[in-house]
């Protein structure tokens, strides 16, 4: 019994999410998609990959918690105090910690610098001075640093996923869920966005990438997670764990590039 | 026989001579509507959020109810709330009937149903991801509502100014639990009705004009805001 717990215990602390039983029907009547297990492990960037309309961001929406679970239960172990704790819906995560990117990002009126201050103003106090101070350093990184007073409805669709991307940086989410960040978008865009993902992984954040191409950003992944004939399954790969290194290790002579070079904000909350 | 010039230039000087009692009638209605709408604005427009982004079983059936309110004659508030009131009513004890707090409860009975009604169409109109961005990057819950209000502000204001236009211009309710009383709860619309009858016109086109211009100030307000917000990119 004893044994069993500490195994139990030990599968929680490796675990991202684990989703048991879901199914997802259109107006609670034609199945969408349906998975038995699946578990998201700690270190795990998954690739989310599927036809249209099977359901990518149905299932990303439903871990977020943005639709109601219609069957079965989401657990976020590492979002969650007790880490044997109750279905999805009866717990959720604290605010901020599982964040879900849409494909074509909404953005706040007012200026670039206005939809990062909203991020910043959401913060728990005691985070808002250290994500000050690295608000131009993510400008930076997501060559925002030009347009950061200009109004944000007269960006380009490149810039206006780059801006989406960088309040998640500043978040620093626990679990971020982007659904098709890179559709449509040019190859400096993709760099500038698998960039800040990076960044992002580096600093422990679990990652869940929803793409039809193959791009620097998919690159990054190193577990692929696919929907075929209504059903969810985890498809083996570890070929993206080579490349993340790679990828991780430009980051890191990216970021201490921009870091070193002296910046200078004044913001008032 | 009294021209209708006549008629209009009396008005004009009894407004600009700033006669007391008239004043008096204009200053009742709008202190007795403006609390009406103060009092309902909040409870509505959270009935109107909730109405629109909380799914439950007979949400269908409120809608329907709250737009058959909108509906129901203002006279006939006005009578379910006089036997309410009256003496042998079950609220008589609170000796409300004729006074400017029944003319109040009367006009927020009238201005709900409108105003959640409108709430809940423009909360519907939003884009859903003000709310959920908001909401997923960390914001509270009554943040996230500043932010969808924000995205909806101009169809907001426009359901402020369509209740407040309903309730001022309302005569049978007041009419009824107010009681006409002169420098109490005599209003403008039942002034003008009043004055008819007895055949002074100037008082009752001098009262007519106040509630004209009001609407055209309100009318080109919104209209001076709305050029502002203009369809930008997305």
């Amino acid at each position: 019994m004893l044994l069993n717990k500490l195994l139990d215990d030990h599968d929680h602390i490796s675990l991202i999410a684990r989703l048991s039983n879901v199914q997802h029907r259109w107006h609670k009547e034609t199945l969408l998609f349906q998975l038995n297990e699946l578990q998201w492990q700690k270190g795990q960037t998954i690739l989310l990959s599927g036809d249209n309309g099977a359901g990518k961001s149905t299932l990303m929406r439903l871990m977020a918690g943005l639709e109601p679970l219609q069957q079965g239960f989401i657990q976020f172990p590492v979002l969650q105090k007790d880490r044997f704790s109750l279905p999805w819906r009866t717990q959720k995560p604290q605010r901020g910690q599982c964040c879900y990117l849409h494909q074509s990002p909404y953005l706040f009126a007012g200026t670039v610098l206005n939809n990062l201050l909203f991020v910043i103003k959401s913060l728990p106090k005691n985070k808002r001075e250290l994500a000050i101070q690295r608000l131009p350093t993510g400008l930076e990184l997501a060559g925002l640093t030009a347009l950061q007073h200009q109004p944000a409805n007269t960006l380009s669709g490149g810039e206006r996923q780059r801006i989406a991307a960088l309040r998640a940086w500043l978040l620093q989410p626990k679990v971020l869920l982007l659904d098709e960040p890179t559709a449509n978008l040019d190859q400096d865009s993709i760099h500038l966005i698998t960039a800040l993902v990076v960044d992002l992984i580096q600093q422990n954040s679990a990652v869940m990438i929803s793409s039809h191409q193959h791009t620097s950003l998919t690159d990054c992944c190193n577990a692929h997670w696919m929907i075929k004939e209504g059903t969810v399954y985890a498809a083996n790969s570890t070929t993206g764990t080579t490349k993340l290194t790679a990828l991780q290790t430009s980051n890191v002579n990216k970021l201490s590039a921009v870091v070193s070079q002296p910046h200078q904000m004044d913001v008032a909350l | 026989m009294i021209t209708l010039v006549d008629t209009f230039s009396q008005a004009v000087q009894l407004l600009v001579s700033g006669d007391t009692a008239l004043w008096t009638i204009i200053g009742v209605s709008f202190r007795v509507s403006l609390t009406a709408l103060l009092i309902s604005v909040v409870p509505a427009t959270i009935i109107g959020f909730l109405l629109a982004y909380c799914q439950f079983p007979a949400r269908w059936l409120v809608l329907s109810i709250v737009h058959t309110f909108m509906a129901v004659p203002t006279v006939v508030v006005g009578l379910i709330l006089f036997m309410l009131l009256s003496r042998s009513g079950p609220l008589g004890d609170w000796r409300l009937l004729f006074t400017q707090d029944a003319m109040i409860i009367g006009q927020v009975l009238l201005c709900l149903p409108l105003l959640i009604s409108m709430t809940h169409s423009a909360f519907q109109g939003a884009d859903k991801k003000a709310w959920e961005t908001a909401k997923m990057l960390g914001a509270h819950p009554l943040r996230c509502l500043w932010v969808l209000m924000h995205e909806i502000r101009f169809a907001l204001m426009a359901t402020l100014v369509a209740a407040f236009a309903r309730i001022i211009a309302e005569v049978g309710c007041a009419m009824m639990v107010g009681g006409n009383i002169l420098n109490y709860t005599r209003n403008i619309t039942t002034a003008i009705a009043l004055e008819t009858l007895k055949g002074e016109y100037a008082q009752g086109v001098a009262l007519g004009l106040v509630l004209f211009i009001l609407a055209m100030m309100l009318n080109l307000g919104m209209a001076l805001l709305r050029g502002k917000g203009q369809i930008g990119h997305r």
